[in-house]
């Protein structure tokens, strides 16, 4: 320990280092190991976000249909599939479709989608998250992708 | 020889099944075999009590007791097992405010999604060979958060030196600005 009675530094013992033997590196067999059991779960993903989307659809129809209601359950539910989605998505070689959740997370914490502009926000980057996996479409996307992607941003505006 | 990882006792917290399966499959498929999950903070906090472990893995966002409150309360508090557990700290918003929020409650790398098997063996890998010492001041309880010495910076060294890990964490004045990339905080991916 050191420094001033107001502040101090700590060595903790490395523990962590003491419990992994060898000099050094990682095996690039054990990596490339992992990557492949990563992409095992690959299918899994796409059948699960298939669903988790069809189920933002739902939660959308329902937002649009409340009156005056607190929305603020359908929108909870809403985030936390878009949340499931973005954190995935990325892993599994989908970065359009991160993108796009991640502009519904950010919209819905943004908390202005009252009205029904906010119904509309939500329901054209909801569908395009179901016609990305519809297509399959991987990576950032092409062109049309990137066109889709700016139009988005611009529909959301700034977060 | 390359690292063996196998004894690592690691605990996985996301309120996500899947999310929580990807990093166990990357920590299993480098040979970690001691691999606990839990589904918030709270529950991983009584895992903490209960079991040993070497590593937290924590997602930010979770309903309850989220991944900041978590490693607020493993640093600071009172009942905590281990204040020096080494935390890496997952979320997918990678603001410059949120990295140092995560910062400053005290974890110890940050890794943003979409998760990879090099981004998170990488982060493993910090904490194996480059352990922060800790700093503890009235406001803060934490990895020092001044860890990196840039090899490659030709500019005018104003902490005083490179005389150890003290030197390089005064509290540091009002308003003075932090520089924080991936290079600062979290390293590569």
């Amino acid at each position: 320990m050191g420094g001033s009675p107001h502040f101090k530094t700590i060595t903790p013992p490395n523990l962590i280092a003491a419990r992994v033997t060898g000099s050094g590196g990682v095996d690039p067999e054990a990596v490339k190991r992992a990557e492949s059991a990563v992409a095992g779960l690959k299918d899994g993903f796409e059948r699960a976000a298939s669903e988790q989307v069809a189920r933002l659809q739902n939660l959308q129809a329902r937002f649009a249909a409340e009156a005056e209601p607190e929305p603020g359950d359908t929108l909870a539910d809403i985030f936390r599939l878009a949340h499931e989605v973005r954190g995935q998505a990325g892993t599994f070689g989908y970065g359009l479709l991160s993108q796009v959740a991640d502009l519904l997370c950010r919209y819905v914490e943004r908390g202005d989608t009252g009205a029904a502009r906010g119904a509309s926000v939500l329901k054209a980057l909801i569908d395009a998250m179901a016609a990305i996996l519809a297509r399959r479409a991987q990576g950032d996307g092409d062109a049309l992708g990137r066109q889709l992607l700016l139009e988005l941003q611009h529909l959301v505006g700034r977060l | 020889m390359s690292y063996n990882f196998s004894k690592l006792r690691v605990l996985v917290v996301d309120d996500s099944a899947p999310m929580r399966a990807i990093v166990r499959t990357i920590l299993a498929g480098i040979g970690i075999e001691h691999i606990v999950e839990a589904s918030d903070g709270a529950a991983a906090f009584q895992r903490l009590m209960t079991a040993p472990i070497d590593l937290a893995v924590v997602d930010w966002i979770m309903p309850g007791q989220d991944g900041l409150s978590f490693v607020k309360r493993v640093r600071t508090g009172n009942d905590s097992p281990n204040p020096f557990l080494p935390i890496i700290m997952v979320t997918a918003r990678t603001e410059r405010a949120r990295i140092l929020e995560a910062r400053d409650a005290g974890a110890t790398e940050f890794l943003a999604k979409p998760i990879t098997p090099a981004g998170l063996i990488s982060r493993l890998v910090e904490i194996v060979e480059r352990p922060r010492p800790f700093v503890d001041t009235p406001a803060y309880f934490g990895p020092c958060r001044r860890r990196r010495k840039l090899d490659d910076w030709s500019g005018v060294e104003r902490r005083g030196g490179a005389a150890g890990p003290a030197s390089d964490a005064p509290a540091r004045p009002a308003g003075e600005r932090v520089h924080v990339g991936p290079g600062a905080f979290g390293g590569r991916s």
